[in-house]
């Protein structure tokens, strides 16, 4: 996946460098709409398709939401934070923040809807945000505990951090991070344009 | 911004109403990532010839490990500090969920 993911920016890159002259540009316009109505929808089918994990939700009561709704909330401020200090606007700062580690889709959302240099910043900082997440997670379970150790990979903790959450805590967590994991992915493509657009 | 959510909801309705087998969700699959694949080449060719962002790739690295390390730490520490409380009676509820999971 990563491979097809770094695959595709390059390939675009060098055919955007040596290729295609700037006045094409506008043509890929049609075409990235429709590709970005195709994918959000096959987003849209996984989503609703996660029956399980909303029936976990409500054997676990509502007090689980607590989790996701703090990783949420603690990754705006600090995105918002980080962007202030960086000289950043608001809308750009929370609208990365709302990424939540899911850095294709924040990244091309971004790159489509606002601009393509917020969209890269978009990617880039969602990759950093898993790559530290695979850091975090063994040091943060180990000493503040398994809870802990859900909050850094955001709306990775569904698929691809969550092996490792599995190794570092236990399976009571790893139940958590499924949950955490989806209701962030689904907040993904809700909050991002809503953000961007502020 | 229209086009997105009935893109999205469309999708969720399909998911949730109609479950896919896996020979449907293999097909979902695939059109997703072609989608994404041509999203992500198209945001690369616009990145390519935009040399204004080209000359700026360093500049950009350091705001997203600041970003990242930021939103990161917000994260943390928001869980950190109500983690007692989010415990607090969840413990018997996975036991119990556990249980039935393996039956």
């Amino acid at each position: 996946m990563t491979f097809i993911v770094v695959g595709a920016i390059l390939a675009g890159a060098l055919f955007g460098y040596w290729i295609l002259p700037a006045g094409m540009l506008g043509y890929l316009d049609q075409a990235t709409s429709l590709a970005l109505c195709i994918m959000l929808v096959g987003v849209g089918i996984d989503l609703g398709s996660q029956r399980q994990t909303w029936l976990r939700l409500r054997a676990l009561g509502w007090k689980i939401l607590l989790v996701p709704v703090l990783v949420a909330v603690g990754s705006l401020a600090g995105a918002v934070a980080g962007g202030t200090f960086l000289g950043m606007p608001f809308n750009e700062s929370s609208a990365i923040g709302a990424g939540f580690g899911w850095y294709s889709l924040s990244g091309v959302l971004i790159a489509k809807i606002y601009s393509v240099e917020t969209g890269a910043l978009a990617f880039l900082t969602n990759v950093s945000r898993e790559l530290l997440a695979f850091v975090l997670i063994p040091v943060l379970a180990a000493k503040f505990g398994n809870l802990v150790a859900v909050s850094p990979g955001g709306a990775t903790t569904m698929d691809t951090t969550l092996p490792l959450i599995a190794k570092a805590t236990d399976a009571d967590t790893t139940v958590i991070a499924v949950v955490n994991g989806t209701i962030l992915s689904s907040l993904v493509p809700f909050l991002v344009p809503v953000l961007i657009h502020l | 911004m229209a086009l997105i959510f009935i893109s999205l909801a469309a999708g969720i309705l399909i998911g949730y109403f109609r479950p896919l087998s896996a020979r449907g969700a293999k097909v979902t699959h695939t059109f997703t990532m072609l989608g994404l694949i041509i999203l992500l080449a198209s945001m690369g060719a616009q990145l390519g010839s935009n040399k204004k962002i080209l000359g700026e790739l360093g500049q950009i690295g350091v705001e997203a490990a600041v970003l990242a390390g930021c939103s990161v730490a917000g994260s943390v520490l928001l869980v950190y500090f109500a983690r007692n409380y989010i415990y607090r009676d969840l413990e018997q509820k996975l036991s119990h969920w556990q249980g039935r999971e393996d039956r």
